[in-house]
């Protein structure tokens, strides 16, 4: 049952609530995406990158250190970089310009967080 | 004694003198032929002198001038009685009526404020009392011998004292030289009071001036009527003596009574200094002001510099102020031991303590001014940074409530609904469907308080503002409003958080009530800078008609505007829309 963990892509999830971590897992898992790890800050967030190449970064605006865009400029300029893909409990157009001009493949609202949703918004930027 | 009865007493000194006089001057006529011009003369120089006095009295209650004028007034009438065909009253009068010149002297050294302070002039008034009372004693003596009380009405004695009277003429002779070289003393003091006046003092002084040139003028005629003159020429000339001299003592008393009451005058120009030093002025213009009000050219200021520890003259030169003595008169302005003013004026002023010290009260009011205005926009300037400091700490305490609901509440809330959605999938195609139903019921609910609190969160603290800044802030505003908001965004930098927070709540209010009230179909708004203030403009096409001050929202709006001293205009005429203007200060903060 499932897709074979070959084909599975690899995703981080970087926020820090740890309750949204655990719920996105469980829902992302459940669609197929393979949560290769956790990370509730920005610095660790950035190493765990580093350390486990995911496909994906699903990466929260609002981190307690340095705020998601630094995070996805950083993540961006690194070699085999991933796809990365903005969060926040906040609305779309809170961000709207900044999202814009991030290196971010796209902005999902937390409530409309779903695997379809990310699959489509990465779509052609995904690997 | 209260007001009333002074001038009761003072209208019944009046009475008196106004048949005092009349009676006294037809005495005259008793014991020989006297010309009409000689009793006219006669009459005018005893009331002129007592209406002085009584004036003075009236208006300068206090001032001493006032009973020795009246008594001079009186003295000259009571020398009228010498002619007397009544023995006893001839006697009396003629031992007393010499009193006059000395009493007029006295009013001249006193002038014009009723007080004689200086050396020379006391030694000058003591010699002319210590003159006549040795005098009024000689001759008190030396027409004793006529015995009066032997024939009363006796027109005879008259006789035996002119008799009596040229066996004192020596002795009077030298009475009269005396008062001669006091007199031409007191001329020398005048004039010398004169000379070193200056400008209104100086004019101040020209009534004694002349009341010293007649009265030693007087004594000198006298003088050379009694000593050099033949007795043959003595009688014609005596009355011509006589008229002349009247004439010139009615316009002394009179120049001596406006001099006196010219304080008056000096009061309204003290009047003009007070509201002229509104505020303390720049020295140049201080110094001219007073040197207008005290009618002195010669007076100084200076003040005192505390960054160079030194005194500065109006030119703004390091000066020394000079210490106050015969050569100058000097006052100063603040503490005794370190004043903070420092006039030098003309001593003769001192003439005049009232004036000046009213003076010093009007500079002394404008220092005291200067500084409660100091305080007081020192004060007002920390009201202000307190105010806008209360703005800055409110915008705080708002973001941070948003960062707080966004960050607890709506986490929880997202995360629960992502975990209704999955529970939902879980049950799959076979579920009961009044579990499925239950279930997107709550997932709707869900949803709902998680716009709910997006909404609330929004109205506390936009997020977007703190993250896109006011431009981005304004589009999210149009893009939410149900009329047509055009944005026109000038702005190329991020400003203070303030500034902008106010910025973007003046302007949803001002989008909320054109919506609610205005019946607009379009609005436009607009932001620039210009002179390091942020402009924000709203105009909307509505009926117009509103009024800022009542109950729009606006007042809360406009004190955010003031705490950061900012400005806000509401223009709205019926049929022509609404706009407002605001400004806010972007340098400052």
């Amino acid at each position: 049952m499932g897709p074979s963990p070959v084909t599975r892509p690899t995703i981080l999830v970087i926020d820090d609530h740890g309750g949204f971590r655990a719920t996105a897992r469980r829902l992302l898992e459940r669609d197929g995406w393979s949560v290769v790890g956790e990370a509730a800050d920005g610095r660790s967030g950035l190493a765990a990158a580093a350390a486990l190449a995911p496909d994906v970064v699903l990466l929260d605006i609002g981190l307690p250190d340095v705020d998601g865009f630094t995070v996805a400029e950083r993540l961006a300029a690194s070699p085999d970089a991933p796809s990365i893909v903005l969060i926040s409990s906040r609305d779309a157009e809170t961000y709207r310009e900044r999202v814009r001009s991030s290196p971010a493949a796209g902005f999902l609202a937390k409530h409309e967080l779903d695997g379809t949703a990310l699959r489509s918004l990465i779509g052609t930027a995904s690997p | 004694m209260n007001e009333r009865r002074r001038r009761l007493a003072l209208v019944a000194i009046g009475l008196v003198a106004l048949v005092f006089g009349p009676f006294a001057t037809y005495q005259l006529t008793r014991t020989a032929e006297r010309s009409p011009a000689l009793l006219l003369a006669d009459l005018a120089v005893g009331w002129s002198m007592i209406a002085a006095g009584l004036i003075i009295a009236d208006r300068r209650p206090g001032n001493r001038i006032a009973p020795f004028a009246i008594l001079t007034g009186f003295a000259w009438f009571v020398g009228d009685f010498t002619s007397s065909d009544v023995a006893v009253v001839s006697y009396l009068a003629t031992v007393v009526h010499g009193w006059f010149d000395p009493l007029f002297a006295l009013v001249i050294l006193a002038y014009p404020a009723g007080r004689i302070t200086r050396r020379p002039d006391r030694a000058l008034a003591i010699g002319f009392v210590a003159v006549q009372a040795g005098w009024t004693v000689i001759q008190a003596y030396g027409l004793r011998p006529i015995a009066w009380w032997d024939c009363p009405t006796c027109i005879s004695t008259v006789d035996r004292w002119i008799a009596a009277y040229d066996a004192m003429d020596p002795l009077g002779r030298i009475e009269t030289l005396l008062l001669t070289g006091l007199s031409i003393g007191l001329l020398v003091v005048v004039a010398a009071r004169w000379v070193s006046a200056s400008g209104a003092a100086r004019s101040r002084q020209t009534p004694v001036l002349v009341a010293g040139l007649v009265l030693a003028g007087g004594f000198i005629a006298t003088f050379v009527w009694q000593t050099v003159l033949p007795t043959s020429a003595r009688e014609p000339l005596g009355e011509l003596r006589v008229i002349v001299l009247a004439v010139l003592r009615v316009f002394v008393a009179i120049a001596l009574m406006i001099g006196v009451l010219r304080d008056d005058a000096a009061k309204g120009r003290i009047a003009d200094l007070v509201v002229r030093l509104d505020g303390l002025p720049p020295l140049p213009v201080l110094q001219a002001s007073l040197r207008d009000a005290l009618g002195d050219p010669s007076l100084e200021v200076y003040r005192w510099e505390a960054a160079s520890a030194s005194f500065l003259d109006a030119a703004g030169r390091r000066a020394t102020p000079p210490v106050d003595g015969a050569a100058r008169a000097v006052l100063t302005i603040g503490h005794a031991d370190a004043p903070e003013l420092v006039i030098a004026h003309d001593p003769t002023l001192r003439d005049d303590p009232g004036l000046v010290s009213a003076a010093a009260a009007a500079v002394r009011l404008a220092v005291e001014n200067e500084r409660l205005q100091a305080e007081v926009r020192a004060q007002l300037d920390a009201v202000t940074a307190s105010r806008a400091r209360i703005v800055e700490a409110q915008d705080d305490e708002r973001r941070r409530i948003e960062r707080d609901l966004h960050d607890g509440a709506q986490q929880r809330l997202v995360s629960l609904q992502l975990s209704l959605q999955m529970l939902r999938r879980d049950l799959g195609p076979d579920a009961d469907p009044a579990a499925v139903a239950e279930l997107e019921a709550a997932s709707a609910e869900a949803a709902a308080a998680i716009a709910d609190i997006r909404e609330l969160a929004r109205g506390v603290h936009p997020a977007i503002l703190t993250e896109s800044g006011l431009g981005a802030a304004l589009g999210s505003l149009a893009d939410r409003s149900p009329l047509p908001v055009v944005v026109a965004d000038d702005l190329d930098r991020r400003l203070p958080a303030t500034v902008e927070a106010t910025a973007y709540f003046v302007a949803a209010e001002a989008l909320t009530n054109a919506i609610k009230h205005s019946g607009a179909s379009r609005i436009d708004l607009r932001t620039w800078l210009a002179d390091d203030q942020l402009h924000l403009d709203v105009r909307d096409d509505g009926r117009g008609g509103a009024d800022a001050t009542d109950g729009t929202g606006l007042t809360g709006i406009q004190d955010r505007v003031a705490a950061l001293g900012g400005t806000i205009r509401v223009e709205s005429l019926d049929g022509q829309g609404t706009r407002l203007e605001v400004a806010l200060p972007c340098a400052s903060l």
